[in-house]
């Protein structure tokens, strides 16, 4: 837990360069690995980012501020991601789509959990909320993802992704696994349900124990 | 906590000759303090049900209850009374009494339900007239304001007699986004402090995404309902 609390500590500096560096010094040192950083420091860093000033608007800038920098960190960690690959020797199994409903701005959450499918042996393109809506529709089949994997963080957002999924449903190839997360299920779990979706995600280990399935059949 | 209003099995079906229900099997429960919107496609029944809920329409079938009482079982007077005090009404398009001056049409609740105005009543009135941002206009006639004025002084009268539940079609649908937010806002805190029901229909995204619970309306069905916690 001390490096999530120093970490923390930087990122309330608003330090981007000591952020970088502090991570990437954990990673080659072997302090921790990628999904330890994600899961016990980057997540709760941004689910924690605290603002007790009393103009709101200077809390969203501080929380834009800081989740660019995570987002710098995350993307400085991929040649960790594919060093932790090769050094499992897993094969690709198959690919995947992570992404966002149109006009979800938190997509941190799913830019980690694309990282989470490529460690389960799963090629995955993170294309956050900016896909428009009809061109994935009208695409997936083509892509032929086997599993596409939607994060939701508003809970208004929850609406377009119950119509997605059932847009999917009949546009995608009938083998492709749809799998839904994000902190709008986690704030209510019973919003899971009110989506025609096949597996609800949170943790590294739900997207291995998932993507398994997969593997058994392909190895 | 408490269902303040329920609805069961409610259907609306319009037409005698040729039929169309625009209600199907709704059954919904709201909480005492909740903050609740209602979306859905134009023409998808949402109005129709907001009138059911507040008694201003009778379903063709189905159960209106409110305060645990089915508004079937209530005398003309006794309903009249609860639609007077206990609901407040914001409507989508027809908002005030034309030949009364905004502040007269903010304190027509209170006239109808007590009589005469009392100075405390007049000053009540100023005083959300000034929450709503008109406090210039209060003694315009209600035809010489814009349609976002009238909006907001339709709200200032929802509000005036501290109902249980207000009940709001559209309420910030002719007003800019900075409007919309101080209207949200002054919503909210009056949801906080007094505990008020709140159900509005509303396209706009912003306001919907900071209510508590958004129920969506599909060809007269519930097509999703979730709570946000
Ligand atoms: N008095 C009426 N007689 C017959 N049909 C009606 C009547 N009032 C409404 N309808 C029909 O009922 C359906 C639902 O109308 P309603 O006004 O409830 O829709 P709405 O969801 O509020 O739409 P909008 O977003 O445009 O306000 C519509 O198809 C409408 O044509
Ligand atoms: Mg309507």
């Amino acid at each position: 837990m001390e490096y999530y609390e120093k970490f923390t500590e930087i990122l309330e500096k608003e330090n981007k360069k000591e952020a970088v560096e502090f991570v990437l010094e954990l990673l080659s040192s072997k302090k921790t690995d990628v999904v330890g950083l994600y899961t016990e420091i980057l997540t709760p860093a941004l689910n924690g980012m605290a603002c007790s000033l009393k103009d709101k608007r200077i809390c969203v800038w501080k929380e834009h501020v800081r989740t660019a920098i995570v987002r710098t960190v995350v993307e400085c960690c991929y040649p960790y991601v594919l060093e932790q690959l090769n050094r499992q020797e897993t094969k690709i199994y198959g690919k995947a789509v992570v992404l966002c409903p149109p006009q979800e701005h938190h997509d941190l959450g799913a830019r980690m959990v694309a990282d989470y499918f490529v460690l389960c042996g799963i090629d995955a393109v993170f294309v956050g909320s900016d896909t428009p809506y009809d061109d994935f529709i009208g695409a997936v089949d083509i892509i032929a993802p086997d599993f596409v994997a939607i994060s939701v963080s508003n809970f208004y957002n929850i609406i377009v992704t119950k119509k997605l999924v059932e847009d999917l449903r009949k546009k995608a190839p009938s083998n492709t696994r749809i799998i839904i997360g994000g902190s709008a299920f986690v704030a209510n779990s019973e919003n899971i349900s009110k989506i025609n979706a096949d597996y609800y995600a949170h943790t590294f280990e739900d997207i291995k124990s998932i993507t398994s399935v997969l593997k058994e059949g392909r190895e | 906590m408490n269902n303040i209003l329920e609805l069961k099995n409610i259907n609306k079906i319009y037409g005698s000759t040729i039929k169309t229900q625009v209600l199907n099997n709704i059954n919904l429960s709201f909480e005492s303090g909740s903050f609740n919107s209602i979306i859905g496609q134009s023409g998808s029944g949402k109005s129709t049900l907001l009138n059911i809920m507040g008694t201003l329409d009778k379903p063709s079938s189905g159960e209106v209850i409110i305060n645990g009482i089915n508004i079937a079982r209530m005398t003309k007077n006794r309903l009249s009374e609860i639609r007077n005090k206990s609901i407040g009404f914001v409507f989508q398009f027809h908002y005030l009494l034309p030949e009364f001056t905004a502040l007269e049409n903010v304190l027509l609740p209170y006239r109808i339900e007590n009589g005469a105005v009392t100075k405390e009543m007049r000053e009540k009135a100023v005083e959300y007239m000034r929450l709503v941002g008109l406090e210039k206009v209060i003694n315009n006639n209600s035809t010489k304001m814009s349609g976002g004025q009238q909006q907001r002084t339709a709200i200032a009268r929802a509000l005036i007699n501290n109902p249980q539940i207000i009940l709001a079609d559209e309420p910030t649908g002719n007003l800019d986004s900075n409007s919309t937010e101080t209207i949200y806002n002054l919503l909210r805190d009056i949801n906080e402090r007094y505990g008020t029901t709140f159900i509005i229909i509303t396209h706009d995204r912003h306001i919907a995404e900071k209510a508590d619970r958004i129920i969506e309306i599909t060809d007269g069905k519930i097509n999703l309902d979730i709570k946000k916690q």
